[in-house]
């Protein structure tokens, strides 16, 4: 009787702490922030006929621009293109007066961390989607799910550095560790 | 059943036991480490427009064509320009960590006296009445800019000597440049014709002449290295051949190289095999030209030795004339100098503070214009802080071990900090003049222009076009200031005859070096490397 009883709230104080350490804890860590805008990839890439690298480009000099600036979007949407919510917040509060969009970064690296696109683009030939999924396909944008602790975004896709060795591994590419850890 | 302390021990215990399974205790972890690197008083980039500029590294004379990649006004990080006349895409470890160095914990923005922080108005005042009073020189660390004609100027204009360092890396020049009458300005080194470099304790894979023309050549196999050094440093590491001499027997492998002495007296002298002297000897005589080359800090009679093992070489040949030097500091009668004003350059400089102090009369003062306390400026009399790595409009003249004349200029990047003022404008104030230093440079510019000598690289685009497609002397400039380096690779270029001809000896300084390539500060992340590395070894 004595043993089964151990047993039971062994198995119960185990199965909690999976419970809490799997569910309970990403809830407490993350916090959730909306974008300030929607934004569908979808029909840039559709009905705008647009590739990643018209917004998302690389410089010649091999300066990645990140996140596009609010001209590239103000070069079409001067004016509503629809009649969404969206569309219309779009052109009032931002491409009108001339603000510059607040969108919160997914993919940003930890400051140890050097990663040059233009390397891993125009010399490996890899798809954006390798590391950032199938992005350029959804029709809405995740949420901004900050790291409490650390400050850094939840990456809908896995983005870690145990990634960056496997696929290096995979083609056979030595970068040591000064050739991310600058 | 009511639940006993029995039961929450166990409860306690199933639930540790589950821990290292979950992910708290790894993400904990990681979350904190990335928590401490962005603490507020960490040194960040802000976020802002990216951009890349273009202009040339002038930490050293070799004047590395540089890319400089900014974010808003911030210089985050430094690349090489593939296919540069000079620098051959290529750059030092203290190039690529250049842009830290404004950063550095030893910058100075306040002028110090005896090492207390002064108003530059009094000592300015102070430097005036004792340069009126007493014997002016002005010591260049960086020769052949058009700043440093201003400063010769200058310095006769007050009856005083433009003095130039005697630089370490340049010794085997230096004593081949006395033994055949010449001015060390004058010669180059043509490493093109070279097969295999003979480095005697010289840092010829880490940092030492234009870092291309030796890295560039090695890398492709066309340039074997035979190091003949005490200590494993890098280059020794990487060298073809390492002949690990005791320290201090260096020169019998200068006689045993010059066929002076037989390979058992050299071995027994040097403490290395006689099969791995032979194999060297071998290995250089059979791969074709060779040039012997001298790291500095050792004995006359070595750096002679050295030297006239270049005897007959078509590697050291005389370029296009160059400015006039000055007086070497090695030259400078002790306790001749009432205020001794230093030049040190963008890393603090590298001549030691025992061979300055000799110059002077007892009462006689150190003024040393540095962006460091480091070095001599640590224990200078006077200290007045000067711009950082590119923060001010600088030029990088031609290499002293090149064979073609090259000019380039180093734009302002950065702004620089409050109280910071250029070495000339400072000399300006304490002698009255008002030389500037831009006019010099444009005038430098014009000259060049007018000359419709050479050819102009231009980084951004990597073209090449002559001089004569400038359609002014502002144009020129204007490329300058973008990134662009002149380059006159038709200027004429003989074989010197030289004979090592040990009679013509002059006193030359042996100076101990503070790392390998002698300056007084390194970038920090440098640093780390040098450290983990070992390249830092005096």
């Amino acid at each position: 009787m004595m043993r089964h009883r151990v047993a039971l709230f062994f198995t119960l104080g185990f199965a909690c702490m999976l419970a809490a350490g799997w569910v309970g804890f990403p809830r407490m860590l993350y916090s959730s922030t909306r974008q300030p805008l929607d934004f569908n990839h979808r029909v840039h890439k559709d009905k705008a006929s647009e590739k990643c690298e018209d917004c998302h480009s690389i410089t010649s000099e091999g300066v990645f621009t990140g996140t596009p600036a609010l001209s590239n979007c103000a070069a079409c949407h001067a004016e509503p293109m629809g009649t969404t919510a969206n569309e219309k917040m779009l052109v009032a509060a931002y491409v009108k007066p001339g603000r510059e969009i607040p969108w919160r970064s997914y993919a940003r690296q930890p400051m140890n961390v050097h990663f040059s696109h233009a390397v891993h683009v125009n010399l490996g030939k890899l798809s954006c989607a390798r590391c950032h999924g199938e992005r350029g396909d959804s029709t809405n944008v995740s949420l901004y799910r900050e790291d409490r602790i650390s400050g850094y975004s939840r990456h809908p896709v896995s983005m870690t550095m145990t990634d960056c060795e496997d696929c290096h591994r995979q083609r056979g590419v030595e970068a040591g560790c000064l050739g991310c850890h600058k | 059943m009511g639940l006993t302390r029995r039961d929450f021990l166990t409860l306690s215990i199933g639930a540790a036991a589950a821990v290292p399974l979950t992910p708290i205790p790894w993400k904990l972890l990681s979350d904190t480490s990335k928590w401490s690197q962005n603490w507020s008083w960490i040194l960040r980039p802000p976020r802002g427009e990216r951009a890349v500029r273009y202009s040339s590294c002038t930490l050293c004379p070799a004047g590395c064509g540089i890319e400089a990649r900014c974010v808003g006004r911030n210089l985050i990080g430094i690349a090489p320009v593939p296919s540069h006349p000079v620098s051959r895409g290529v750059l030092c470890p203290y190039a690529f960590g250049a842009h830290q160095l404004p950063y550095h914990a030893a910058r100075i923005t306040r002028p110090l006296r005896h090492g207390s922080p002064a108003s530059m108005d009094s000592v300015v005042a102070e430097i005036s009445g004792r340069v009126k009073a007493g014997t002016l020189a002005i010591l260049d660390e960086r020769p052949g800019r058009a700043v440093s004609a201003a400063y010769a100027a200058l310095a006769a204009a007050h009856g005083g000597l433009y003095i130039v360092a005697d630089r370490s890396e340049s010794t085997t020049l230096q004593h081949i440049a006395d033994g055949s009458g010449r001015n060390v300005a004058d010669l180059g080194l043509a490493l093109e014709n070279v097969r295999t470099l003979v480095s005697f304790g010289a840092p010829v894979l880490e940092s030492w002449a234009t870092p291309g023309r030796v890295l560039t050549p090695w890398k492709q196999k066309q340039l074997a290295i035979v190091q003949v050094e005490a200590d494993l440093s890098k280059t020794a590491a990487l060298a073809s051949k390492w002949l690990p001499v005791r320290a201090g027997s260096e020169a019998s492998i200068a006689s045993f190289l010059a066929g002076k002495i037989g390979i058992a007296e050299a071995a027994q002298a040097t403490g290395v095999p006689s099969d791995k002297l032979a194999d060297a000897m071998r290995f250089i005589h059979d791969r074709g030209p060779w040039l012997a080359v001298s790291g500095g800090g050792f004995a006359q009679a070595v750096e002679q030795s050295i030297a006239g093992l270049n005897a007959g070489s078509s590697a050291v040949v005389a370029r296009a004339a160059s400015p006039a030097p000055g007086t070497r500091l090695s030259q400078l009668p002790n306790g001749s100098v009432d205020v001794l004003l230093v030049d040190h350059g963008l890393l603090g400089g590298s001549v030691p503070y025992d061979s300055l102090r000799s110059k002077l009369r007892p009462d006689g003062i150190i003024v040393s214009l540095s962006p460091y306390r480091a070095g001599v400026a640590a224990l200078a009399n006077f200290v007045i802080p000067t711009p950082a790595f590119a923060e001010s409009l600088d030029e990088a003249p031609t290499p002293w071990d090149a064979v073609s004349p090259s000019y380039a200029l180093a734009p302002a990047i950065l702004d620089p900090p409050a109280g910071v003022t250029t070495a000339l404008e400072f000399i300006n104030r304490v002698t009255g003049a008002d030389a500037a230093p831009e006019a010099l440079i444009r005038a430098k510019v014009e000259g060049l222009y007018t000359a419709k000598r050479g050819d102009v690289f231009t980084f951004a685009d990597r073209t090449t076009k002559p001089v004569t497609e400038f359609k002014s002397s502002t144009d020129l400039y204007k490329a300058f200031t973008t990134g662009a380096c002149w380059i006159d690779q038709d200027a004429k270029v003989v074989a010197i005859n030289y004979h090592a001809d040990h009679s013509a000896t002059r006193p030359f300084v042996s100076e101990p070096r503070l790392l390998r390539s002698g300056c007084a500060i390194s970038p920090p992340l440098f640093t780390k490397l040098t450290q983990e590395s070992r390249l830092g070894r005096a």
